[in-house]
């Protein structure tokens, strides 16, 4: 109680303190999960870019990302540890002096995983059921950093909302990990398969484009 | 500043009270959360965000255990570095109290820890591994046989299927598939466009899709197989080969891929071989994470306790040592003089007893305390008693310590002694007198008995002692007494009574009732006499013969002067006795010297008059004053008429106004002086006295009179010879001096000084007199100088006589 009465006085020294605090903590965290990988280059999920189009008064959205996955994930993986990743599309109409008021949202969850006595790499639509085995790892991420026609909402949905914005993202769902790896996950630059959220424009809703059809 | 006081408030009201409750909430909430996290470590089955919400909240509960503990333990420490009450034995407590819980903690965690790490290496087997490899390639192995079969099935179906055209390809494709038996068959065109497909089910709509290694290696000629692990359990085996026949339009040749379904019996062992392999991989990945989570639950265990035993040794210390902090408030107020705490007796163990002996001995000194207080009381009240009837005795009470120190005295004294008060108290009489000179008679009758082991204690020494005060005159009736000795006090009280006018008043009364008495027994036989002598004379005259007629006139004249001498003589007693009310007024002093000595303009023996140059302002009779002035300069003529000058000098007489200024006091003084033989020196004693002369026909009254009169205005007179040995005196003190063999005799009058529009204020009166007496001094370099030092130099004797050097003529004083 006392550390946080001295943080909230506005003083140098006091947020010296904190800093301090903060960093004994993250420092201590790190030392128990992640120091024996340190020598690893981190993952990391990138979107490049992201189209909407409507088409029969359904928007769909094209997404090219770039996965790159660390060594000690795609170990992981080579050792029946499946990974989860959700795509998450929001399509939003800004407020002033407010969060953004949520218009519609999306989700897809893939898996990836290897499936080792057929020696092929797996990605399995969870939502839609659906899998296809690749024989490399490589052909399974092209799969997977191509999103094509993915039916965010309907354009009836955006009809009257003003001006929209679209954002889109990729996350590894660290739950789905088995129990010693959720910790580490959240804060392991190894593990962190989260891409920031990429904007994307939202086609206005107009007469020509069949809505309502 | 506000806003931070009624933050304090509430902090101490509320969240101080509210803090040990959550604190043991939150520990067993923590307890439970470390029981939930170690059930979620060994089961697989539980909710996805279970275990992250878990350590999440745990976090945020030893976070504010941290907290809690981090509070206590700076308040310790400031309590410490202040020295409050109890700080050091908390301290203590507590070290030992986390010393006594942290040590078999730290003991179990370090063997926990240890057990764990190896625990879960002993999980893992070399051979076990391998095992499950080869377990996992036999699996595989057993499916070539399979593979093979479709492999060829496969290929043959391509030899059917090549030379028909694309039209009529997509019929033959099923025919064909089912003699292969195939699951599934689709041939891909140009850009992997799906040419035709066959399948078994009827519900697929899509078919299943090789992925780019299989197509690029057909389209490449060479033929590809593999296990397809599809979706859910089913696994297939998946054949891709190239259709030689029927180019596409855009040169690249057609593909065949055909699926072919493997027996539900080969799918279930394969599928447990997996998952028993996949799980052994991924204990053997995860078992260096898994010791760290461990670990990292252990450390929460070990934090929390450890976290727990030192918040708990705050509780325990506070509780422990709270009666003796309040133990310790309750001395300090008894100290600072607060003896009505009472500290609340809420337990029955033994520092609840010595918190009863506490208030117990609190309550007796309390009422110690109010009786010591109410004799206080009784005390003071009986010294105010005393006080105030000291101060309204009309005796002047002085109190001394035993080493001759003023202690106390009442307001008497400082009008008696003509002294201010504030130099009173704590001086003694000696410096009283030095500050005084005229109180150098006290000192002279009793310093020496003040010296310790002079007066022995209950003795009384009586003394009368006569004083020049600004009202005049005094004589005080004085004793000292020697207080009873003990410890603390002591020492000695000196009581001062004016009994001046009582002596006056008995002296005046005895000289009045002789005076009387003398005027009625004589003045009435005179007449008779002068009558029968004149009778004789007028009768017996003519008839006798001349020598007889000679004596008769002789003898009946001297009868007759003889009477009327006598006459004179009763009506001066008469004059004596009378005792007129004298009226006084403010009357200046100088003036009135001058209207007498008009008189005697043009006399034989020429009458002088030095005046001081101002006002000598004075409260007196005019007619008695000039009655005094009557008398003096007639005596000193008489005087001078019948003896002469010595030295044959003509006779004069002088009289001299002016001011005189002793020891604070400033009076008015008029000095006669004549240049005769002067007084006789056995008579110098008694020449106020009545009846006193030198002079065969004085009536010895003349003095007496001037004396009674300048009394009766509380002066003072003295009579001196001018010359070189100074003879001063008054009344029962006795002369000092040597007496001088020639030349002047002198009266001083000394009379109060009036200033009766100033308040009678010492420094006033000191001011004022200076003034005066500057001027005084300019036109009469003679008289005794009034600088800063006189006041302490002057002389000690009030009555001792002014140098002076003037008089030049012999005055023979006769009545």
């Amino acid at each position: 109680m006392g550390s946080f009465m001295l943080c909230w006085k506005k003083t140098d020294r006091a947020v010296d303190r904190c800093r301090a605090a903060v960093s004994a903590l993250s420092f201590f965290l790190l030392l128990l999960f992640a120091l024996p990988g340190t020598e690893a280059s981190a993952s990391s999920a990138t979107i490049v870019r992201a189209h909407a189009e409507i088409r029969e008064g359904v928007v769909y959205l094209d997404v090219d990302l770039k996965l790159v996955l660390d060594k000690e994930m795609i170990d992981a993986m080579r050792n029946a540890i499946p990974l989860n990743l959700s795509m998450i599309s929001v399509i939003e109409s800004p407020r002033d002096w407010w969060f953004p008021d949520e218009v519609a949202s999306d989700q897809r969850r893939y898996q990836l995983e290897y499936h080792a006595l057929s020696k092929t790499w797996l990605v399995t639509d969870t939502l839609e059921h659906e899998a296809r085995s690749f024989s490399t790892l490589d052909g399974a991420l092209r799969s997977l950093q191509r999103i094509r026609a993915w039916p965010v909402t309907t354009a009836k949905h955006l009809k009257g909302r003003g001006p929209l914005v679209g954002r889109v993202r990729m996350v590894l769902d660290v739950n789905k990990l088995p129990l010693p790896l959720r910790l580490p996950a959240l804060f392991d630059s190894r593990w962190s398969l989260n891409s920031d959220w990429f904007s994307w424009a939202v086609p206005t809703v107009g007469a020509d484009t069949g809505d309502g059809l | 500043m506000k806003f931070v006081g009624r933050w304090g408030q509430f902090y101490t009201r509320w969240i101080r009270r509210l803090v040990p409750p959550i604190s043991v909430m939150v520990v067993v909430l923590l307890l439970i959360l470390m029981y939930l996290i170690s059930e979620s470590l060994q089961r697989a089955n539980q909710p996805e965000h279970l275990y992250l919400s878990l350590l999440g909240l745990s976090a945020l509960g030893i976070l504010f255990l941290a907290a809690v503990v981090l509070g206590h333990i700076i308040r310790l420490v400031s309590n410490y570095r202040r020295g409050v009450p109890g700080a050091r034995l908390t301290a203590r407590l507590v070290l030992t109290f986390v010393g006594l819980t942290s040590t078999p903690v730290l003991i179990v965690f370090y063997f926990s820890v240890s057990f764990i790490q190896r625990g879960i290496d002993s999980w893992f087997d070399v051979q076990v591994e391998q095992a499950m490899s080869d377990a996992l390639s036999l699996s595989q192995l057993a499916f070539d046989g399979q593979m093979r079969t479709a492999m060829n099935e496969t290929l043959r179906a391509a030899k059917q299927l090549q030379g028909v055209s694309g039209d009529l390809v997509a019929l033959d494709l099923n025919a064909v598939r089912r003699n292969t038996g195939a699951h599934e068959m689709t041939i891909f065109g140009s850009r992997n466009l799906i040419v035709a497909s066959a399948s078994d089910d009827m519900q697929a709509i899509v078919p299943s899709r090789p992925d780019e290694t299989a197509l690029s290696h057909a389209r490449a000629g060479k033929d590809f197989i593999g296990l397809d692990p599809g979706g859910g359990d089913s696994m297939r085996i998946r054949v891709v080969v190239p259709l030689t026949a029927g180019l596409t339009g855009d040169g690249s040749s057609e593909v065949l891929q055909a699926l072919y379904s493997i027996s539900p019996r080969a799918n279930q062992l394969s599928s447990s071989v997996q998952a028993a392999f996949n799980e052994y991989r991924s204990l053997i990945f995860l078992h260096k994470s898994l010791k760290r989570t461990f670990t990292f639950a252990l450390t929460l265990a070990l934090l929390l306790s450890l976290l727990t035993a030192v918040w708990l040794a705050f509780i325990a210390a506070r509780k422990l040592l709270a009666p003796i902090q309040e133990l310790a408030a309750g001395t300090r107020a008894v100290a600072e003089g607060d003896y009505s705490l009472r500290l609340p007796v809420d337990r029955r163990d033994d520092l609840g007893q010595l918190v009863q002996s506490f208030n117990t001995m609190t309550a007796r000194v309390r009422r110690a305390h109010q009786v010591m207080q109410q004799l206080q009381e009784v005390a003071d009240q009986e010294r105010d008693y005393l006080e105030t009837v000291i101060q309204h005795l009309s005796s002047g009470v002085l109190t001394l310590s035993p080493d001759g120190r003023i202690t106390r005295s009442n307001s008497v004294v400082t009008q008696l002694l003509s002294i201010a008060s504030q130099h009173i108290d704590g001086c003694t009489l000696t410096e009283i007198c030095q500050t005084y000179p005229h109180l150098e008679p006290i000192c002279a009758a009793f310093s020496h008995l003040l010296e310790p082991g002079q007066l022995p204690a209950g003795a009384t020494v009586e003394a009368q002692v006569r004083i020049m005060g600004d009202a005049g005159r005094r004589i005080l009736l004085s004793r000292v007494a020697a207080l009873p000795a003990d410890d603390v006090t002591g020492g000695f009280v000196l009581v001062f009574e004016d009994v001046t006018t009582l002596i006056q008043a008995q002296r005046d009364a005895a000289w009045s009732e002789v005076a009387r008495r003398l005027a009625h027994e004589i003045k009435n036989p005179l007449t008779p006499i002068q009558l029968s002598a004149e009778r004789l004379r007028r009768r017996l005259l003519g008839n006798l013969s001349d020598e007889s007629a000679q004596i008769l006139d002789r003898s009946t004249q001297t009868i007759i002067s003889q009477v009327e001498a006598m006459k004179f003589m009763v009506n001066e007693f008469a004059e004596y006795a009378r005792s007129p009310q004298i009226t006084l007024k403010l009357l200046d002093l100088d003036e009135l010297v001058s209207e007498v000595i008009d008189l005697y303009k043009g006399g034989d023996i020429p009458v002088l008059h030095r005046s001081a140059g101002h006002p000598l302002p004075v409260r007196a009779d005019p007619g008695r004053i000039r009655q005094v002035l009557h008398n003096l300069i007639r005596n000193a003529q008489q005087a001078m008429t019948e003896q002469g000058c010595p030295g044959g000098e003509q006779p004069e007489v002088t009289l001299s106004t002016g001011l005189h200024q002793e020891g604070g006091l400033v009076l008015v003084e008029l000095t006669v002086t004549d240049n005769g033989p002067g007084f006789p020196e056995d008579m110098i004693d008694r020449l106020f006295e009545p009846y006193t002369t030198t002079r065969p026909k004085g009536s010895g009254l003349g003095l007496a009179i001037v004396k009674k009169i300048v009394e009766e205005h509380s002066g003072m007179v003295l009579a001196s010879n001018v010359q070189d040995g100074p003879v001063e005196l008054h009344g029962d003190i006795p002369a000092r001096g040597v007496a001088g063999t020639k030349t002047g005799a002198r009266i001083v009058i000394r009379l109060p000084f009036a200033l009766p529009e100033i308040p009678v204020n010492t420094e006033v009166e000191t001011m004022s007199s200076s003034s005066i007496l500057t001027g005084s001094q300019e036109d009469r370099p003679e008289t005794s100088p009034l600088d800063s030092t006189s006041r302490h130099n002057a002389p000690r004797d009030l009555f001792r006589r002014p140098h002076e050097t003037r008089a030049d003529a012999d005055l023979d004083h006769s009545g």
